[in-house]
């Protein structure tokens, strides 16, 4: 016998999980064009000095809202499962960055490397974060 | 943990979407949770427990509770 579906979480909890809200999206793009601005302000332009404050505060400030927007995504959008998968994936960006941040100037002292560029560290977010995502979705698979 | 989630579907006729579907999870956790390769969360087995009308322990043994029961039943049939 098959009664009438009925979900007993709210309606519409799951139907978007793991995707992006519109308030994600939209911070996202304002946090990047703000980046790219800034970016560009600052290397062409001879800016006042108190823009010269304002300009990077601004991208942080959005970057903020981003992350405000994800993590209340996150909160309301995933069922448990999924959440615990983003949170070992997570787990794994930050002790591998943990890890990579306290035997770096290790291998600086020694002169096998040059000194740590941004989009090394961005790389390696990206990286460490699709290993653990992948990592943790084959587990429960 | 083993649990009786497969046993209770099918007895219902319901697919793992359909049960997904009833507890507000995705496919994936209903699937997860049968095999057993994750444990939900007690929010969860309330609602389950709810759902099939059922004593969570009635859902969720621990797996060293079968291990003695099945121990148990092999001890009478070898008297």
């Amino acid at each position: 016998m098959v009664s009438e579906l009925k979900p007993a979480a709210p309606a519409g909890r799951l139907l978007t999980c793991g995707r992006p809200s519109g308030r994600q999206f939209l911070w996202a793009i304002v946090f990047g064009i703000s980046l790219g601005l800034g970016s560009a302000l600052l290397k062409h332009l001879s800016v006042p000095a108190a823009a010269r404050y304002l300009i990077p505060a601004l991208p942080f400030l959005f970057g903020l809202l981003y992350m405000r927007a994800m993590v209340g995504d996150i909160r309301r959008q995933m069922d448990e499962l999924q959440l615990r998968i983003y949170l070992e994936a997570a787990a794994v960006v930050v002790c591998g960055l943990f890890i990579i941040a306290l035997t770096y100037p290790l291998l600086e002292a020694a002169h096998l490397v040059g000194p740590l560029d941004y989009m090394v560290v961005l790389l390696l977010i990206v990286v460490l974060g699709v290993v653990g995502y992948i990592t943790a979705a084959r587990r429960y698979r | 943990m083993k649990n009786r989630l497969r046993v209770l579907r099918a007895e219902r006729e319901w697919s793992q979407a359909d049960l997904a579907a009833r507890l507000g999870v995705s496919r994936q956790t209903v699937n997860a949770i049968e095999t057993g390769k994750y444990d939900p969360s007690l929010p969860l087995a309330f609602q389950m427990s709810e759902l099939f009308q059922l004593r969570i322990e009635d859902i969720f043994r621990p797996k060293e509770e079968l291990a003695d029961e099945a121990a148990a039943a092999q001890q009478r049939g070898a008297r």
